[in-house]
């Protein structure tokens, strides 16, 4: 809808009904964003335009916009209105589920390309407003950040001063900040999109990066295309920039909805608990075999913890990125909790910097929200060799210990098989020393400093080069410490609450969450770290 | 047609070569067997395709990132 240069404009003195036609009239220039023009383009390439994006993410009708006559406004002598170009970020508040939220997106029609952008930004009206309101925020980014024509028209460059920043940051603090990266993303938007809690973005539409292929080419003469460098593939697989992919932009909303669901609105909330009609004293009778006999063999984790958890839904996050480690969100009897878990499918489970990092980071999102740790523990170490040496892996491991130990959110671990070294002690560190630290042992559960295997040539080195036949004596001494690590032994010393029938670990996992509650209602009260993406 | 590499996510010893050249895999087909920090790490295919060509050995060892085989898409 072109604006009407022949249109007479509401000026004070004039009859309200007049004013409302007018404001009916503007917004819906307001809602003609960028025109026609560039809309199919926008549908052209597969995207739905940041309106349409906040509709299908909120309940239907919840939407309240916030500044929705915001733009460039040109009046004539006589006070019509003869231009109006809207503000390139539509925001509001809406409800997911019958929840609020804050909510705002980039206008790709307008801000890939008008001239006549003016400033409307989430920094001055939504992320105050998600803060003192307590209640989450969404970001749906699709921007390029800083453009040189801006430079040209103010007459000076101006020196950067991250005044910028300050409130998403604090942001980080109080309320679960959740990002959809919706397409190409880069500068100030990137980084807007990704100071969140929670980021997604779409599988071959979706790029960030500090800048785009033509100023990489300028600057370091590397020529690659927006995805390769960008894209799902680096930043989801390889990097862990960005947390989750979803195949459409209906799945990145769903992802959005579904992370928000596990979280209370603020750090200083316990999340809603929600009727899900599983029994907490189900016994998932194929828990008993799972793990296989032959310590050797691997088994599907993933499966493991579906058995365990509230109707078999586990909402990952980071799936695709440092393997070795699970992490995710699910429910117990109704109560929503963090669970970390090993994969042993990948890298053997071992911890390298990427899985440490992986850990400490959804330690801290789970301590900072309240939300109490469930682990399932297969850990065999730290990966060893220089490709893990060349990822810091010890450091970040013991990152990941101080972030444990920092914790205070109460977990409930399951030993279902290996807990060897510091790289275990990151798990058994979490929530000490109040916390309600209950540790269960499954019968295939095996523990200790180091493995026997490697343990014994190390330190039994000069016993066994001095014996006449050294490679049986090395397997005698480690025949006779295998007894020790039967996890009989150490129950009888007290290591853990029980050994258990792993048919059990349901009903004891519900049970702590339901102990847990107290606690995290008064860890609740407590001020909060900022989670560091 | 393209073709997918099938690069080693750990460093350990091939212990067990399932497929052959020409055969022809499915996604989720188990391809190889890495023996690493003690644990039989089971490879399965991303790709239905043909193994075009296998680059290891049984007993091999092998880095982290090296090419296994390669699988004509």
């Amino acid at each position: 809808m072109p604006i009407d240069p022949k249109r007479e404009t509401w000026k004070p003195g004039m009859p309200w009904e007049k004013a409302l036609e007018d404001i009916d009239y503007i917004t819906g220039l307001g809602k003609e964003m960028g025109g026609a023009e560039r809309i199919e383009r926008q549908h052209k390439g597969g995207r739905y335009t940041v309106r349409e994006r906040v509709d299908k993410i909120l309940d239907d009708g919840s939407f309240v916009e916030y500044g929705p006559m915001i733009g460039a406004a040109e009046y004539d002598d006589e006070g019509n209105l003869i231009e109006f170009s809207p503000g390139a970020y539509v925001m509001g508040l809406g409800e997911i589920d019958g929840r609020p939220v804050a909510i705002g997106g980039d206008d790709f029609t307008i801000s890939g390309g008008s001239p006549h952008n003016v400033r409307k930004h989430p920094t001055d009206f939504m992320q105050p407003l998600a803060s003192q309101y307590g209640i989450p925020y969404i970001q749906l980014v699709e921007g390029v950040g800083h453009s040189a024509k801006s430079d040209e028209a103010k007459g000076h460059m101006g020196l950067p001063d991250g005044g910028l920043w300050w409130r998403g940051i604090e942001l980080l603090k109080k309320v679960p900040v959740a990002a959809g990266i919706m397409g190409s993303v880069a500068g100030a938007p990137a980084a807007f999109a990704l100071m969140s809690h929670f980021t997604v973005m779409v599988k071959e539409q979706s790029q960030i990066f500090p800048s785009g292929p033509p100023v990489v080419k300028r600057a370091i003469g590397e020529d690659l295309d927006k995805e390769e460098l960008g894209g799902y593939k680096m930043h989801v697989h390889e990097s862990g920039q960005v947390d989750n992919v979803a195949d459409s932009e209906e799945e990145a909303f769903e992802q959005i909805k579904k992370f928000i669901s596990y979280l209370p609105n603020t750090t200083n909330d316990v999340a809603p608990r929600i009727d899900t009609g599983d029994p907490p004293d189900r016994r998932p009778e194929e828990l008993l075999n799972i793990i296989p006999p032959n310590r050797k063999r691997s088994y599907d984790p993933r499966k493991l913890i579906k058995l365990v958890v509230d109707n078999g839904e586990f909402f990952e996050m980071r799936r695709h990125w440092a393997g070795a480690l699970i992490t995710g969100f699910a429910r117990l009897d109704g109560y929503s909790v963090g669970v970390i878990g090993s994969d042993p499918m990948f890298m053997a489970g071992a911890m390298d910097g990427w899985a440490a990092e992986k850990y400490a980071h959804f330690v801290d999102l789970c301590d900072a929200f309240n939300l109490p740790v469930v682990i399932f523990l297969d850990m065999p170490g730290f990966m060893l060799g220089s490709h893990s040496e060349k990822k810091a892996t010890m450091r970040r491991g013991v990152r990941a210990l101080i972030a444990s130990a920092e914790a205070e959110v109460p977990k409930i671990e399951f030993n279902v098989r290996k807990a060897y070294g510091v790289a275990a002690d990151a798990a058994h560190s979490l929530g000490h020393p109040n916390g309600l630290n209950l540790r269960f042992g499954w019968p295939a559960g095996e523990w200790g400093g180091i493995p026997i295997e490697g343990g014994v040539a190390a330190a039994y080195r000069r016993e066994i080069e001095n014996a006449p036949d050294p490679e049986a004596h090395r397997l005698m001494i480690e025949e006779r410490l295998l007894k020790l690590r039967s996890p009989f032994r150490a129950a009888h010393k007290g290591d853990v609450v029980d050994l258990i029938d792993p048919r059990e670990t349901r009903r004891l996992a519900c049970t702590f969450v339901k102990l847990a509650q107290p606690m995290l209602e008064k860890l609740a009260q407590k001020p909060k770290r900022i989670v560091r993406p | 047609m393209a073709e997918h590499h099938v690069n080693s996510p750990m460093t350990g010893q091939i212990i067990e070569i399932s497929v052959e050249v020409g055969q022809s895999v499915s996604e989720g087909d188990l391809l190889i067997v890495i023996e690493s920090m003690k644990m039989e790490n089971e490879i399965f295919s991303e790709v239905n395709g043909t193994i075009t060509s296998i680059n290891v050995e049984e007993d091999q060892n092998v880095s982290e990132e090296n090419l296994l085989m390669t699988i004509e898409i």
